[in-house]
């Protein structure tokens, strides 16, 4: 089985490349938030990243290891929190009174 | 026969009073024990919003702070009062552990050097000048 291995750059990149389309379903405001949000969570995972190569090959690998898990559990993941809420609720807002194509209506998912 | 039966009598009060005892440093142990896993969980938290503050500033000012380069550039001037909420969060988040300067330090210190810190504190200052708001202080 061949697994396919992709990351979190490389959907906002195609996020970025659907631009015009997506800007008709969510409107350019909400898709540069959304882009915004996206990309601050991507940085803390990249940054983490990065610390756990950089640590892996210093001689006191295993005390800077738990400085950065340390790091990314109490700083990042609060943080990433909170950047998901903003982006549920950004999507929330766009999806609860989405429009029913066939009558105009629309239909209320909350 | 009279005195053995007061040694019987002793030595079970007494083995009353050692496991009484026993239980006494247990339960200290397991209150101790907590507090300073509640310390540790403290320390490593306000480490990390530091670190947060520390990639915060860098992103609003547009320069490195605390040797921590400025990512996501792509549009500051419209980022920045998104930045600049997310310090004030961090901020209040550790200031709400009620920690004194000095133990606020010694913690910072464990993992950030005093030029780090100074320069988190200057940065916290020109942040609060570019927003125009009050001067933010980490230290209460």
């Amino acid at each position: 089985m061949v697994s396919q291995v992709t990351s979190l750059r490389a959907a906002i990149n195609a996020l970025k490349q659907h631009q015009e389309q997506l800007e008709t379903q969510l409107g350019k405001s909400k898709l540069e938030r959304l882009l915004f949000n996206l990309e601050e969570i991507n940085l803390d995972i990249e940054n983490f990243a990065n610390q756990l190569i950089n640590a892996s090959t210093k001689e006191s690998a295993l005390e800077q290891l738990t400085e950065t898990v340390d790091s990314f559990q109490y700083g990042s993941i609060p943080h990433i929190l909170g950047h998901l809420e903003t982006i549920e609720e950004l999507l929330e807002n766009n999806f609860s009174t989405f429009p029913m194509p066939a009558t105009g209506a629309t239909i209320s998912l909350s | 026969m009279q005195p053995a039966l007061n040694a019987t009598i002793n030595f079970e009060l007494s083995n009353d009073l050692f496991i009484k005892n026993c239980l006494r440093a247990v339960h200290r142990f397991k209150l101790t024990t907590t507090v300073f896993i509640l310390a540790q969980k403290v320390k490593k938290k306000v480490k990390g919003l530091f670190q947060q503050i520390i990639i915060h500033l860098a992103r609003l000012l547009s320069e490195p702070v605390a040797g921590k380069p400025p990512h996501h550039q792509d549009n500051p001037e419209r980022d920045r009062p998104n930045w600049w909420q997310e310090i004030k969060t961090f901020v209040t988040q550790i200031q709400a552990e009620n920690l004194s300067e000095a133990q606020l330090r010694k913690i910072l210190e464990d993992a950030f050097s005093v030029e780090e810190i100074d320069a988190v504190i200057e940065a916290l200052r020109q942040a609060s000048d570019i927003m125009g708001e009050p001067p933010l202080n980490l230290f209460q």
